[in-house]
């Protein structure tokens, strides 16, 4: 028998006082799959990872790890099969950069010793870049540096559940917003070392670009449904820019390597949405 | 005041040297705070006697009248400050954990106040509605704490019920009810002041500035059982704290049982600044000016911030007894101004030199 899908969700639908935020979402996610959702602001990007990672009940359907219900698995087991990095985190007291990032590793990584746990700490900081932040406080931090705190939480956080969870996943909620060109790259591609690693990532990017760089499939979402779905290449064509994102843009491709690429461009008439 | 950043180093990697050397500071201290507390008062007794009566060395009956004094009077008083103290820091310490909110204390959310309207009624009210009932006689002593006990209690189960919906929690409202709560508790106390004699309003004073002159061995008895356990529970707070300060979500992603955490802390603080407040009335600022110096000195991290709040905590109120017993002896200050008059210049001290470390 085949193993069941590491992360599945079938007609999932979530609705908030009569108004559906997500619905008809059909969802499978694999070991080594980096699959990156796109969408217009309010298409119900967030509301979908959020379902998925356990932090929203479904109103109708359901999300499985690996066979097993979601809302059965209790809070400290979901902890070491899956992290998710949330957009800008702000925190009222000054832990350090090193504070916060050990804060993946309490509880999870209960089952390691120091040693371990510090060398873990080590290298998400040093996977992060921020290990010359360590001992500054979070709160003085710029916005793009506490996102890369919060990533090595995040890596905290999946080495220590490494020890209990072979198979993890990875969600991202626009990761790479405050960040530098040289840091988001540094960042995806750590995402995807994971991917190689065992591990599925989810992630959410506004940048198409981005998206068609490192996306093994693609997820376009509107109006709280999944669209469009397949290879970037597949996916980005000009009339489902226009369509979805409301922008008349040609898509480009890169020579050689077919990725294909949007450019803004100023003087071209936007199309009327019918 | 530049040595922020230079004292934050040292914590990168787990800095067991200064955290050490500064718990081992609070021990000291509290150690001092309680010789200071049992020798001096109207009667000096020097701190190698108070010892050798602590450890039953006083056979000497020259030395009966200080045993006395000591093992009678002063010794229940401070324990019962050290307890007192203790509760109110850590009290302060998990809400503003909890409200994610370095402003948070029982006092602002209302808690208090709701022990403090209790307590109010029953020296307002007590007598006259005993007087009604057909009961003979004064009131008796445990009714008034067991009163602002249960007043703490009632105000944070309304908290909790307002601000609960469909199994969640909003932290916010609870914050904006709470201070709702505390200015109608407010109201009705003025209400009852207003109504009040001469001597339920001096009654009324002492309460709702504090006092610790009314310990006895009996309070310590009631007091310790409600007190101690709350605080050997905090250690295992601190981790679920933490992952909080990151928001409700994050913390569930790191696997805490959010809902579950919140009531915890919410029914120890309940229980804490109740029995609190029902041993020796409303003390203010210590539950928000303790935690902040703690997190001066030793960070935010709730795991070491937690114990050390209830050693300084402890220590903070008894030598503010010792100061309110001996400013105007032979009477005795409410110590609620104590540590207001002292807390307050200290902590704008503290927030002038150290501008940018508590918001965002």
């Amino acid at each position: 028998m085949a193993e069941p899908a590491l992360l599945r969700a079938r007609d999932l639908a979530y609705a908030v006082s009569g108004r559906s935020l997500v619905e008809g979402i059909a969802f499978a996610a694999e070991p080594g799959t980096v699959q990156i959702v796109v969408g217009p602001n309010g298409a119900g990007k967030s509301t979908l990872l959020r379902l998925l990672s356990g932090e929203l009940r479904p109103s109708r359907g359901t999300v499985t790890y690996e066979g097993e219900t979601l809302a059965e698995i209790p809070p400290w087991r979901l902890a070491a099969i899956r992290a998710v990095m949330p957009q800008a985190v702000r925190l009222a007291f000054p832990f350090t950069a090193a504070e916060v990032a050990r804060i993946g590793l309490d509880g999870i990584g209960s089952g390691l010793d120091r040693r371990a746990r510090d060398a873990i700490l080590a290298e998400s900081l040093g996977r992060a870049d921020v290990t010359h932040l360590a001992d500054r406080a979070y709160p003085t931090l710029s916005g793009g540096e506490q996102a890369r705190v919060q990533f090595a939480r995040v890596l905290c956080q999946l080495a220590a559940g490494r020890s209990v969870a072979e198979r993890q996943v990875l969600f991202l909620d626009e990761p790479t917003a405050s960040l530098d060109l040289r840091h988001q790259t540094a960042l995806l591609d750590a995402a995807v070392s994971l991917a190689g690693r065992g591990a599925a990532v989810v992630a959410i990017l506004h940048d198409l670009n981005l998206a068609a760089a490192y996306g093994d499939v693609l997820l376009v979402m509107e109006g709280g449904r999944i669209v469009a779905r397949g290879s970037p290449e597949a996916v980005m064509q000009d009339d489902l820019v226009a369509r979805v994102f409301g922008v008349p843009w040609r898509v480009g491709e890169v020579p050689r390597s077919r990725q294909p690429f949007l450019l803004p461009q100023r003087g071209v008439a936007a199309k009327s949405q019918d | 005041m530049r040595r922020v950043s230079r004292r934050r180093t040292g914590f990168h990697l787990g800095g067991a040297q200064t955290g050490f050397a500064i718990f081992a500071g609070l021990v000291l201290l509290t150690g001092l705070a309680i010789l200071l507390s049992l020798g001096l008062g109207a009667v000096r007794i020097p701190p190698g006697r108070v010892l050798g009566i602590l450890v039953g060395a006083s056979d000497d009956p020259a030395l009966a009248r200080d045993a006395l004094v000591i093992l009678n009077i002063r010794l229940p008083r401070t324990l019962l400050g050290l307890l007192v103290g203790a509760s109110l820091a850590v009290s302060g310490a998990l809400m503003q954990g909890l409200f994610r909110n370095p402003l948070a204390d029982p006092t602002l959310v209302g808690i208090s106040a709701g022990s403090g309207l209790a307590a109010a009624t029953v020296i307002v009210l007590g007598d006259r509605l005993r007087a009604a009932a057909g009961l003979p006689g004064p009131m008796p002593y445990p009714v008034l704490p067991v009163a602002a006990f249960l007043g703490g209690l009632a105000t944070t189960v309304c908290l909790y019920r307002i601000a609960t919906r469909a199994g969640r929690t909003s932290m916010a409202t609870m914050l904006l009810a709470g201070i709702a709560l505390a200015a109608l508790a407010g109201a009705f106390t003025g209400l009852l002041v207003y109504a009040s004699d001469d001597r339920q309003l001096r009654d009324l004073t002492f309460w709702s500035l504090g006092s610790l002159s009314g310990a006895t061995w009996t309070k310590v008895a009631v007091t310790a059982p409600a007190i101690l356990p709350v605080l050997a529970l905090v250690p295992f707070l601190g981790r679920g704290l933490n992952a909080l300060v990151l928001g409700e979500a994050e913390a569930f992603h790191l696997g805490i049982a959010v809902e579950r955490l919140k009531r915890l802390v919410i029914l120890l603080v309940a229980v804490a600044v109740g029995t609190g407040v029902a041993a020796a009335g409303v003390i203010g600022f210590v539950g928000l000016v303790v935690p902040h110096i703690l997190r001066l000195g030793i960070g935010p991290e709730h795991r070491r911030l937690l114990p050390a709040c209830a050693l300084l905590g402890g220590a903070l109120l008894v030598l503010a007894d010792v100061v309110a017993r001996l400013v105007a002896a032979p009477a005795e200050l409410p110590i609620g101004l104590v540590t207001a008059l002292v807390g307050a210049p200290v902590f704008l001290w503290l927030l002038l030199g150290r501008p940018t470390l508590s918001d965002g």
